[in-house]
């Protein structure tokens, strides 16, 4: 296969620098929803105005590039020890450059190995094999303020009486978006796994960042939950940053993974105003970015 | 009236052989070579200084606390869109003389001669402080929500976008004294706009503050319904208000409708439209100069309607100046740091109330009537009623302090008569 | 109301700011993360780690640019420049509370006017600053590149083997905007908001 190490640090620049326009078009909807002379409406002026700088500039648009999650779809026949190898430099090319921050630590020794590489999970790599012959590659940038504002519930949970049903969904992810409060950066995006394992139920949330924010679920059940719980979130009025405001939510996205008779997770993953996003089609001798 | 022809309305700015509508008037005593060396140099010196030390005292020595800027860069000037700053300036001209002689605000205007928002932005913050609050003005969709919040979030004065929210805080007060005649509850009517403008979506996040369900909020403008995916005139101010996936039609759309607003052109709506309207519908039909169906077209089509339309020759006109002179004198008095949603719900619900009061012989006269009561026909103040002064920006300082934005107090009576006295209404 | 505010400061100028008030920092500060204030607390404080004779060297340069001063909580991205002089290209703050263990300690032992960070801080700290008196002042979270901007001058940087993002670093700011969640008089907008959305949760979650 080609060298796709330059649009892999390009896509990596994007991701980081870019804001995608439907996120920054949340955002200046939400600004004309603030107060006048608030600090929620101070909180997303800067917000706005910083997203134009990094575009500008190249820079950043959080300081905390995050665990660079890659989502690889590839047609059979493909060298992948090679693409993972590209891929690695890339980032390795990407850090130096300031695109991202170096970002891997060793649990144990505590130190920094300086070049965002390290062990089998930084970066995350998730591959798919694809039927039709495509070629793409998706990266998440998530912060470590919003990850660690994520949280998983096991139900029924007797604290919040919450049963194994919609209704039970909704509470937890209530509950989650109340125990957040401003600490995962608000005004944040939703994204939420109905079931699978402790692991599984994590990772398809996750991967609900790579939907398109404004596509509903097609189960229109399951889609007119989603908007309610958008709409019940802003209602807690903790708003940008925990200031106090009308947008605390901008977006949810639900999914669903077949579970075990015995289990019940429902998982949810906090998305940061700084939803970073972007994909990578790669064609026969150029490629696209989204 | 005469009508209003070129001829006539190019003489009246020419008019005595003064060009323009506005003058500066000194009201310190420049007579003797004290006065001049108090009011400039050398005396002049230790204000100056005085005001380095403590920017405050600038209300003080400075007529900043009852300075108004009008500012605009001619890129939405009244119907008739982007002719430029300096074409816009008869106009900007107009609204300073109507802050004077409505609130006795001075009042100066500022042509900014750029298309760029950053550079609007970057003017307006610039020389920010000179002033006691701004009046944005004219200035085009949908750079002018971008321009007055990152304006508002720079700057410790009040900054208010007058076509935006101007329009809304009067819809505001129309829209709840209607709803009371007809005894619908804000929270269950469907409102549909026709036109997706400053004024239309100002309103629209106004009305979602004092009660409407996002979702009830309907908006159709020259593209037909603003959908969730549509491509066309979409910005995200707009998009904020997107319903369903599919386009629709204003007659399909309609259907159903408790309150219809019109903020865009002429003629678009028809009797037939109005008829599938539900029981007592609210009608404002507020394009300039033709409404979007005619008063007495929309009156006959629906005679349980309450009506409003943007012109002195019918009842119920929705005329912004009933809000602008009177949140400004009202803003400024308490040096409020902005014009928050405290003080435009408090600005509606003062006109709101105030329609429910006899009127005074003079305002009859005025309009040439014999009675007015709050009902169908009067729904709104009429604009020349000398009352609504007294009764907003009262209401407006008030909220101002009790949201804690004022950065002085006034004991409201005390107010109220320095309001008399300013505005020669004893 | 926004209020410009330059550093070292006086304690009457930090008495007089209030929870929701907007400020714009200028002056010298230094960056502290989790690592430095372990370090700080460790070494100086509860001495659970021997202080080399190079540690004691940081700590006199740090007391005396903290001192009426602030620190930020902040893992900047960092590049140099072509004169060899650090930038920074992102600089936004990282999550306070992780710090709650150490900060009424360090608002001491520097005497510190204040504290810049994201997400607030807790009853131990709330009550340093009253006592100090200091304030918090919250940065807007995932504003790198703006805060970057704000950046003027790096000064200095010191314990580097820390890495890039947990090495303590002296800067020079103009007219960083912050917002004032936790001023010296006992009140906190984290607490208030807690409380506002708790109100909120219980009337839609049975």
């Amino acid at each position: 296969m080609r060298d796709l190490t330059q649009d892999l640090v390009e896509l990596i620049r994007l991701t980081a620098c870019d804001l995608p326009l439907p996120v920054e078009a949340r955002l200046r909807a939400a600004l004309q929803n603030e107060e006048p002379g608030s600090a929620a409406q101070t909180a997303l002026a800067a917000i706005l105005k910083n997203i134009k700088i990094s575009r500008q500039n190249s820079t950043p648009i959080c300081q905390d590039t995050g665990t660079p999650a890659f989502y690889i779809k590839y047609p059979a026949g493909l060298d992948i020890q090679e693409l993972k190898k590209q891929i690695l430099s890339a980032v390795e090319n990407a850090t130096q450059c300031a695109y991202l921050r170096p970002n891997a630590v060793d649990p144990l020794s505590g130190i920094n190995s300086g070049n965002n590489l390290g062990g089998d999970f930084f970066p995350d790599l998730h591959f798919q094999i694809s039927e039709q012959g495509d070629f793409s590659i998706d990266l998440l940038l998530k912060g470590g303020g919003c990850e660690n504002v994520g949280r998983q519930y096991s139900l029924p949970d007797e604290t919040l009486s919450a049963n194994r049903d919609l209704e039970g969904v909704r509470q937890c992810v209530l509950d989650a978006v109340y125990q957040a409060q401003g600490f995962g950066c608000a005004p944040g995006f939703l994204g939420i796994a109905i079931g699978g394992d402790r692991g599984t139920s994590y990772l398809a949330a996750k991967e609900t960042f790579l939907q398109d924010p404004n596509i509903h679920h097609s189960d229109q059940k399951i889609a007119a939950l989603e908007e309610r719980i958008t709409s019940e979130a802003n209602e807690l009025g903790i708003g940008p940053m925990g200031f106090g405001g009308r947008s605390t939510v901008l977006g949810t996205q639900i999914t669903s993974a077949y579970r075990l008779p015995a289990s019940y997770f429902v998982s949810i993953s906090y998305m940061c105003w700084a939803y970073r996003h972007r994909k990578m089609t790669v064609l026969e001798d150029h490629v696209i970015y989204e | 009236m005469s009508p209003i022809t070129k001829e006539a309305a190019l003489e009246y700015h020419k008019l005595n052989g003064l060009p323009g509508k506005i003058s500066v008037t000194p009201t310190k005593p420049l007579d003797t070579q004290q006065d001049l060396g108090l009011a400039y140099t050398p005396g002049v010196a230790y204000p100056v200084l005085e005001i380095e030390k403590d920017p405050n005292l600038a209300y003080e020595y400075t007529d900043k606390g009852n300075l108004v800027a009008v500012i605009t860069n001619g890129t939405a000037i009244l119907g008739l869109g982007d002719r430029g700053a300096l074409a816009s300036k008869p106009v900007m001209e107009g609204k300073s003389v109507l802050f004077k002689k409505f609130a006795d605000l001075d009042s100066i205007d500022i042509e900014v001669n750029t298309h760029d928002p950053e550079k609007v932005i970057a003017v307006v913050e610039a020389i920010g402080s000179s002033f006691g609050g701004i009046n944005l003005e004219d200035i085009k969709s949908p750079e002018c929500f971008y321009i007055e919040k990152i304006l508002q979030s720079k700057l410790d004065i009040p900054v208010f976008h007058d076509d935006q929210h101007g329009t809304a805080i009067i819809l505001g007060a129309a829209l709840l004294n209607a709803l009371e005649i007809s005894g619908k509850k804000i929270d269950q009517i469907k409102i549909v706009f026709s036109g997706a403008g400053a004024a239309a979506l100002a309103s629209a996040y106004h009305f979602v503050k004092i009660g409407v369900p996002r979702e009830n909020i309907w908006m159709c403008d020259i593209k037909g319904l603003v959908y969730h995916g549509r491509k066309e005139e979409m910005f995200p101010e707009k998009e904020f208000f997107a319903q369903g996936d599919r386009p629709a039609t204003l007659t399909e759309v309609i259907d159903g409708a408790d309150v219809f607003i019109g903020l865009s052109v002429a003629n678009i709506v028809t009797p037939e439209m109005l008829k599938r309207m539900g029981a007592s519908p609210v009608i404002f039909p507020m394009a300039n100069p033709d409404p979007e169906i005619k008063f007495d077209l929309a009156r006959e089509a629906r005679p349980d309607a309450m009506i409003g339309t943007g012109r002195s020759d019918f009842p119920n006109q929705i005329n912004n100046l009933l809000g602008f002179p009177f949140i400004f004198r009202g803003a400024l008095d308490v040096r409020a740091s902005a014009i928050n949603d405290e003080m435009k719900i408090a600005a509606s619900n003062a006109l709101s109330k105030l329609t429910k009061e006899p009127v005074p012989q003079d305002v009859l006269k005025a309009y040439g009537l014999e009675h007015l009561e709050f009902g169908r026909d009067y729904i709104v103040p009429k604009p020349l009623d000398r009352r609504v002064c007294l009764w907003e920006a009262p209401a407006v300082a008030q909220a101002a302090m009790e949201s804690g934005v004022a950065r002085i107090q006034v004991d409201l009576e005390d107010y109220r008569d320095q309001l008399k006295k300013r505005l020669n209404l004893e | 109301m926004i209020k410009h505010l330059t550093l070292p400061i006086e304690k009457e100028e930090i008495r007089k700011l209030t929870v929701g008030d907007t400020v714009l920092l200028s002056g010298v500060i230094l960056t502290a993360r989790d690592m430095a204030h372990k370090w700080l607390v460790d070494t100086f404080i509860t001495k659970t780690s021997p202080a080399s004779k190079e540690d004691i060297q940081i700590k006199d340069r740090i007391i005396a640019i903290a001192a009426k001063s602030l620190i930020y909580h902040c893992g900047p991205v960092v590049t140099k420049k072509a004169d060899g002089k650090y930038q920074f290209t992102a600089a936004g703050p990282t999550t306070s509370l992780r710090e709650e263990p150490y900060e009424a300690e360090v608002i001491e032992f520097l005497d510190l006017r204040g504290v810049i960070g994201k997400g607030g801080m807790g009853a131990r700290t709330l009550n340093a600053c009253q006592a100090a008196p200091a304030v918090y002042f919250h940065a807007v979270g995932g504003a790198a590149s703006l805060i970057a901007q704000c950046v003027t001058e790096v000064l200095d940087v010191y314990k580097l083997e820390f890495g890039i993002p947990e090495a303590i670093w002296t800067i020079r700011v103009k007219d960083l905007p912050v917002i004032v969640t936790m001023d010296s008089n006992g009140q906190s907008l984290h607490s208030q908001i807690r409380e506002t959305s708790h109100s909120a949760l219980k009337k839609l979650i049975r």
